[in-house]
């Protein structure tokens, strides 16, 4: 069911110490267990082992996450590593935390058992995000000091930010400098709004308007292209989609998987699972079940009639127009939550798509010009007869991939038959010839 | 039973073929998981699902590495299924085979963006299938999703590029030097499109004795330019078919083959300029 890898979006805690108001989870105070941990763990376990799967990443977060014990995750990484190992499973972990409760007695934590680093979240310029006795900016001045802090003992810090009319105003070279230049994060990425949950007067604001959305993202691209790509400063989802047109490589957010109901679940601290953080807190419509009181994880998942609507999205919505789009294999129609939440259905395509699309052409353009840059510079189409060079000296290229660079960059040679002769199960696609 | 020959055969008939090479065929996943067993699998060369399922998760954990070719019917109505087996390329090479039939192009296009290898079913193409045919090559040359081999362009596009030639009997998995074809019936023959059709006394040499035919008849490929690739393939069942749309085709694939020379050629040449 899910190949052989599978991750969990897993809330050990629903209660969170800030009140944001953009926030689309319908928090309580719930908090797992460690026993509660075992029968997850034991379930998951028992679902990898039934579906073939080998590998497990468990991203974690809340509610939010520091508000439980540094003692509740040394004993949990233990029983986990226990548990995996003696089923022979692989299992990693991430760690997502509004980092306002941080204090560095979570440094042994974060080094042992999410690999030193964090992912966190702030907005520039911060509206939204509040503490319950305090403003935005005492949130800000706490965040920032907080994550200093981790920085100066060698924890990697990467953080998600959402876009508001604020950030619009202020403009992509204002965003870039906060982030980089007065935080110093080296990563950092840019999700579209998502105004799930109750409707209040912040989320109904999060509806940008997509052309100036658009113009922002094209404005950050430029900026990273001229303050990042070369200073390893990783802008998500930009940089990745531009690896995606340069070579073929690049990791994109969940929202562009072909299906997300094929790559993850998320599991709260009350035991329900459903597809991800956004309906395991927004909508308890669609539910998968409960961990606690569904004696298989498998049959669960098998069974679901919500799950099954994510399964079958793909087919009802990619036939409508997105098959005719030049960015299929990008996208596939986008998110399920994002659309259900704006169209109270997940059976129509992603409501952002003319900005995905802008996205995407822009990176797709920024790669062409990226690859005839590096050309150029190595003298390649100075003396090419039949190319004009453009108003910026450079050979102005079509945006689309060129034939030479398409087979030159991914058609290795494993892939030519010549292997025919010899065995062919294990050499990949030319083992589909006889 | 000749030993190096490969049996495309129903599961059902495996034991009749057990120490052959073989190529697996059935209508559901777990039939093929149920007759074979890992002593089998040496002499997989691949297994053919010939139904597009809605689950194929009886595969996925099992027999890793073994290659997996779906054969879909009826494209334009099946490819949206193609999500359904995207798990499938963790554990397997897995290959779409697409008749070409009305929905080919949409069928290819998913197919290649969902990371699966292609391979495109021929048979006398009418000629309004050929302006889906051109959007399929044109997918195969300019997208930069095309990272898996779309046949059969792919090696009909890299024997141009590298100067070999090669045999589209070969390439369609069509060549009876290489592979029988059982069918349901029990008939031995090529492929599904030759069941019903005599192969002489000499089946291993049907392909040669088919294009000496062809060229005493003087028929179109006696002075076509790419007989040495297709061989006569596309001339069969009907000698009299018009290649005119195939040969287009063929000169696409050998002109961007030239294009790539070049360009490559050109860009080696600066870099020894640049070397001190």
């Amino acid at each position: 069911m899910m190949g052989n890898h599978f991750s969990i979006i897993l809330l050990p805690t629903n209660k969170c110490n800030v009140n944001c108001e953009y926030c689309f989870e319908d928090k309580t105070d719930d908090r797992m267990t460690i026993g509660q941990l075992e029968v997850v763990i034991t379930k998951v376990l028992s679902y990898m082992d039934e579906a073939h799967i080998q590998a497990l990443t468990i991203h974690w977060q809340g509610g939010e996450i520091m508000t439980m014990p540094t003692q509740w995750f040394a004993e949990a990484y233990d029983l986990i590593q226990n548990a995996a190992d003696a089923r022979g499973k692989f299992v990693e972990h991430g760690l997502q935390s509004n980092m306002i409760a941080y204090h560095p007695r979570w440094n042994e934590i974060i080094g042992r058992m999410f690999g030193n680093s964090v992912g966190t979240s702030m907005d520039f310029p911060n509206l939204h995000r509040k503490l319950f006795n305090g403003s935005a900016s005492d949130y800000t001045r706490i965040w920032q000091r907080n994550v200093q802090m981790a920085m100066d003992a060698g924890i990697e810090i990467g953080v998600i930010a959402v876009p508001n009319e604020a950030t619009l105003e202020v403009g992509a070279d204002k965003f870039f400098e906060y982030f980089v230049d007065e935080v110093g994060v080296r990563s950092f990425q840019v999700n579209t709004p998502f105004p799930g949950g109750e409707q209040n007067d912040a989320k109904r604001s999060l509806g940008l308007d997509l052309e100036r959305l658009g113009q922002f993202f094209a404005d950050l691209t430029d900026v990273w292209v001229e303050r990042g790509y070369n200073n390893s400063i990783a802008v998500g989802p930009i940089d990745e989609l531009v690896k995606k047109f340069t070579d073929g490589s690049g990791c994109l957010p969940c929202i562009w998987q072909s299906n997300c109901a094929d790559e993850f679940i998320s599991i709260d601290a009350r035991g329900f699972v459903a597809q991800c953080d956004c309906w395991v807190t927004s909508y308890p419509e669609y539910f998968f079940g409960n961990i606690f009181e569904d004696e298989s994880l498998g049959v669960m998942l098998r069974e679901s009639s919500a799950r099954k609507k994510f399964l079958e999205r793909p087919a009802a919505i990619i036939p409508q127009d997105c098959i005719e789009c030049d960015y299929l294999s990008l996208c596939h129609g986008g998110c399920p939550v994002r659309t259900y939440t704006f169209s109270g259905t997940m059976f129509e395509k992603d409501p952002y798509c003319h900005l995905y699309l802008a996205l995407f052409r822009k990176a797709e353009e920024v790669a062409s010009k990226l690859a005839s840059d590096r050309a150029f510079n190595r003298g390649f189409f100075k003396s090419r007869p039949g190319r004009q060079p453009g108003a910026d000296g450079l050979v102005q290229i079509t945006p689309r991939p060129t034939l030479a660079a398409a087979a030159a960059s991914t058609m290795s040679p494993r892939l030519i038959q010549i292997e025919r002769a010899g065995t062919f199960r294990n050499s990949e696609y030319s083992a589909m010839k006889y | 039973m000749k030993s190096e020959i490969v049996y495309n055969i129903l599961a059902k008939h495996l034991d009749a073929y057990r120490g052959a090479n073989i190529i697996i065929r059935s209508t559901t996943p777990h039939e093929i998981v149920k007759s074979l067993s890992e002593a089998d699998f040496e002499r997989v060369r691949f297994i053919q699902l010939l139904s597009a399922p809605a689950d194929a998760s009886d595969l996925e954990g099992w027999g890793a590495g073994i290659p997996i070719d779906i054969v879909l019917k009826d494209p334009a109505a099946e490819f949206v299924v193609l999500y359904n087996y995207t798990n499938l390329l963790d554990t397997h090479p897995v290959r779409i085979s697409i008749p070409v039939l009305p929905g080919v192009s949409k069928a290819a296009k998913l197919a290649v963006s969902l990371n699966f290898a292609v391979k495109l079913i021929f048979a006398q193409p009418d000629d309004f299938l050929f302006e889906e045919l051109t959007q399929v090559l044109d997918l195969y040359l300019h997208h930069i999703d095309a990272r898996r081999p779309v046949e059969i362009f792919h090696t009909l596009f890299l024997s141009f590029y590298q100067g070999w030639s090669t045999s589209l009997w070969e390439i369609a998995e069509e060549d009876p030097l290489q592979v029988r074809y059982i069918s349901d019936d029990g008939e031995k023959t090529i492929s599904p499109r030759f069941v019903g059709f005599s192969l002489g006394d000499d089946p291993d040499h049907f392909v040669e004795a088919y294009v000496s035919e062809l060229i005493s008849e003087k028929r179109e490929c006696h002075d076509c330019e790419f007989f040495n690739r297709c061989g006569g393939y596309f001339k069969w069942p009907d000698k009299s078919y018009d290649c005119v749309r195939v040969k287009n085709l063929f000169a696409t694939l050998k002109s961007a083959a030239d294009e790539l020379k070049q360009d490559l050629a050109g860009y080696r040449a600066t870099e020894v300029i640049q070397q001190p």
